[in-house]
């Protein structure tokens, strides 16, 4: 892979220590390109003061690092880069501590590391005819990358947006098509374009493709039960730290949806800002896969307050999970996440009486799901058998009678019916 | 305990003023009728009204639920993942409501495993197609089969919302044949755009409709909670589909109820 070779991103970090914006030289994303896919809408017009320079740059990347402790850090991430072999372990804590990767230029020789995601022989793009036959998941990617806007840093030039957005169809469509056993769901969008938003599209299939293979597997299930059980942890690692807390959450029914959009889109679906999204990347590519769950479970326990204060009032409990607040202090929830899986790894709180509780209502609902579709499938055989049997009759009614007229037919001409001769049609 | 309690109470508030159930019907609100029912209801608690909106995606139910509670159409809308909650306030004759909306994901996967923990309580159900795209209308059925099999009270109120009404040249759901759908499934039909300005107060109409029947109804008794009968319909005024609308009688249909709304 080009972009990962030492020399090339290490021209990207002299390059960017300049303080003149140098956006899009070295992001062959970031550049307006003909849309090809077709029922992507276009760009509505904005005002000409959003478009300031008409160039887009993601805010936090490419700048120098601004203080002591990053110069540190890029030292530091350098030098765990050039060790002969690479020093995966020391990336992997850089990854977690504060401050995460730094910039965007480390993340792109860095994050393929952490997953071991191959980049090389990077499958090619899937052509369009290809991406459109998969009808279903195509038409689902277009309508969801359609309404991705908000997910762009604020500035970035309408084309630029149209071509990234083209880039992402290409992407998802990549992925699913490569692996058919995958089924797309709406939030996957959002952990690509975060990808897109970093570095090329050859890179950021390499990174997807492994993600949706390993980490994000159980979200791309035909269902989401293994998704649904993931997200029950969350409750037994809030009851272990404020039992209070989370007999409260558990007393107004309130479940796990408010954590759904956190977990299967790493957060990216929720942070708004590009540069708090990328530090939480850094934190779960270097981490166990489990770790998005961890990490709802320390923003839970961080809004106690909120919560109890929402009252015994589910839809207030859920509004007050599901904003997030500008102030977080996500290095501090990071930490604390991290705490909690030290703590409360994974092979212990899979053993905890309330997760095997509640997993076993999962169990239950996608049983009876199982179950309901068993028997409309059933339903739907015996109307098809239903179907058959009377076409069947209908076939042999219509020989029976076939037969028997040509069996008149043949006695009629046969036997000599003089008196029916003068209105018999066959007589001669 | 509390909410059975005011509900109690707000039955011998009907009962001591009859005149509200003429407010459900012909959507007239009776002056006399409502001064009697406001004296009582200020005591009360505000009542709380959960519905949920349900519909394929990209169907317009998050621009819908938003454009209703914060009175403007979003500038960047996202697909929803899960459910998203929202709230309005709004006094119905006199009365304070607060109505809850619960707006689900569209895809098949969220829907299948997840919505239906929303299903439960709610008071009423928002069925959401795009008048732009067929499938979005022929998927309904699956939608209220889906519906039907939670459990629901089969009572409660649910109306059709063909949303995208602005797409004047892009209409591929012809309003009789949504109409027919309706009536076949005992739902008022309503068409509109939460994107257009001019026909904002359809959707506060639609919404408005259902706190009516909410507000009117008595939730112990589910008779009187199916006020929205079969072939009743809702003709929203100035709406390019006017005169499919008109067809459809029954009671509390025509421009009645969305007057009581506007």
């Amino acid at each position: 892979m080009d972009s990962v070779s030492d020399d090339e991103s290490s021209e990207v970090i002299e390059e960017s220590s300049t303080v003149e914006p140098t956006p899009t030289s070295t992001d062959s994303n970031l550049r307006p390109t003909s849309p090809r896919h077709r029922l992507l809408d276009p760009e509505p017009p904005r005002s000409s003061q959003e478009d300031e320079d008409g160039f887009f740059r993601v805010p936090d990347d490419d700048v120098v690092p601004s203080s002591y402790v990053e110069k540190n850090k890029v030292v530091a991430i350098e030098k765990a880069l050039a060790s002969d072999p690479v020093d995966i372990m020391a990336l992997k804590n850089l990854a977690i501590s504060r401050g995460g990767l730094v910039n965007k230029s480390l993340r792109q020789r860095v994050w393929p590391l952490l997953i071991c995601a191959n980049t090389n022989n990077v499958t090619p793009k899937p052509s369009q005819e290809e991406m459109e036959a998969c009808s279903k998941t195509y038409n689902q990617v277009v309508m969801d990358v359609n309404r991705s806007s908000s997910r762009f840093p604020p500035g970035i030039d309408d084309t630029v947006r149209m071509a990234v957005k083209d880039k992402l169809v290409d992407l998802i469509m990549r992925v699913m098509l490569k692996n058919k056993q995958l089924k797309y769901y709406q939030g996957f969008h959002d952990v690509c374009i975060t990808f897109l938003l970093c570095m090329d599209e050859d890179l950021a299939f390499a990174m997807v493709e492994k993600l949706a293979m390993s980490y994000m597997r159980e979200y791309l299930d035909d269902t989401m039960e293994r998704t649904s059980l993931l997200l029950n942890t969350i409750y037994p690692l809030v009851n272990k730290c404020n039992p209070e807390l989370c007999e409260h959450m558990q007393r107004n029914d309130l479940g796990t949806i408010f954590a759904l959009s956190w977990v299967i889109t790493w957060f990216s679906h929720v942070l708004g800002d590009i540069k708090r999204i990328m530090r939480v990347f850094d934190f779960f590519l270097a981490s166990h896969r489990m770790m998005p769950v961890y990490l709802s479970a320390a923003f839970v326990l961080y809004r106690e307050q909120d919560i109890f204060d929402a009252g015994d009032e589910m839809g207030y409990i859920h509004k007050c999970l599901s904003t997030m607040p500008s102030d977080l202090p996500i290095e501090y929830l990071l930490e604390r996440a991290g705490d909690l899986y030290l703590q409360y790894p994974p092979t212990e709180i899979s053993r905890d009486p309330m997760l095997i509780r509640l997993n076993r209502e999962v169990f239950e609902h996608f049983n009876r799901i199982d179950s309901q579709n068993a028997r409309r499938l059933a339903r739907a055989n015996s109307d098809a058998r239903g179907r058959l049997f009377v076409r069947m009759t209908m076939w042999t009614v219509t020989a029976v009678i076939g037969v028997a007229i040509a069996v008149l037919y043949h006695a009629y001409s046969e036997n000599d019916w003089h008196h029916l001769g003068a209105l018999s049609p066959f007589s001669s | 305990m509390d909410s059975e309690l005011r509900e109690i109470e707000h039955r011998d508030n009907q009962l001591k003023s009859p005149q509200t159930r003429a407010v459900s019907t012909d959507g007239n609100t009776d002056p006399a009728g409502l001064q009697n029912v406001r004296v009582i209801e200020k005591q009360a608690q505000k009542r709380i009204f959960k519905i949920i909106v349900i519909g394929d995606s990209n169907v317009g139910k998050t621009c819908l639920t938003y454009r209703f509670c914060s009175g403007k159409f979003p500038d960047k809308t996202e697909a929803t993942i899960g459910v998203d909650f929202r709230e309005k306030q709004l006094e119905v004759d006199g009365e304070n409501l607060k109505l809850q909306l619960w707006d689900t994901a569209g895809q098949e996967r969220f829907r299948k495993s997840m919505v239906q923990h929303y299903y439960r309580n709610v008071h009423a159900v928002i069925f959401v197609y795009d008048i732009t795209k067929m499938s979005s209308f022929e998927n309904m059925s699956q939608w209220i089969e889906e519906c039907d099999r939670h459990n629901l009270n089969k009572n409660i109120p649910r109306i059709l919302v063909g949303n995208k009404c602005d797409e004047v040249d892009k209409v591929a759901v012809n309003t009789n044949m949504a109409q027919k759908f309706a009536d076949a499934h005992g739902m008022p039909l309503f068409e509109t755009s939460a994107k257009d300005d001019d026909k904002a107060n359809h959707v506060d109409a639609i919404f408005m409709t259902v706190s009516h029947k909410l507000k009117n109804a008595k939730p112990m008794m589910p008779v009187h909670m199916s006020s929205l009968s079969p072939h009743d319909s809702v003709n929203l005024r100035g709406s390019p589909q006017h005169r499919g609308l008109q067809s459809a009688v029954g009671v509390g249909a025509g421009d009645k109820s969305s007057d009581c709304s506007c």
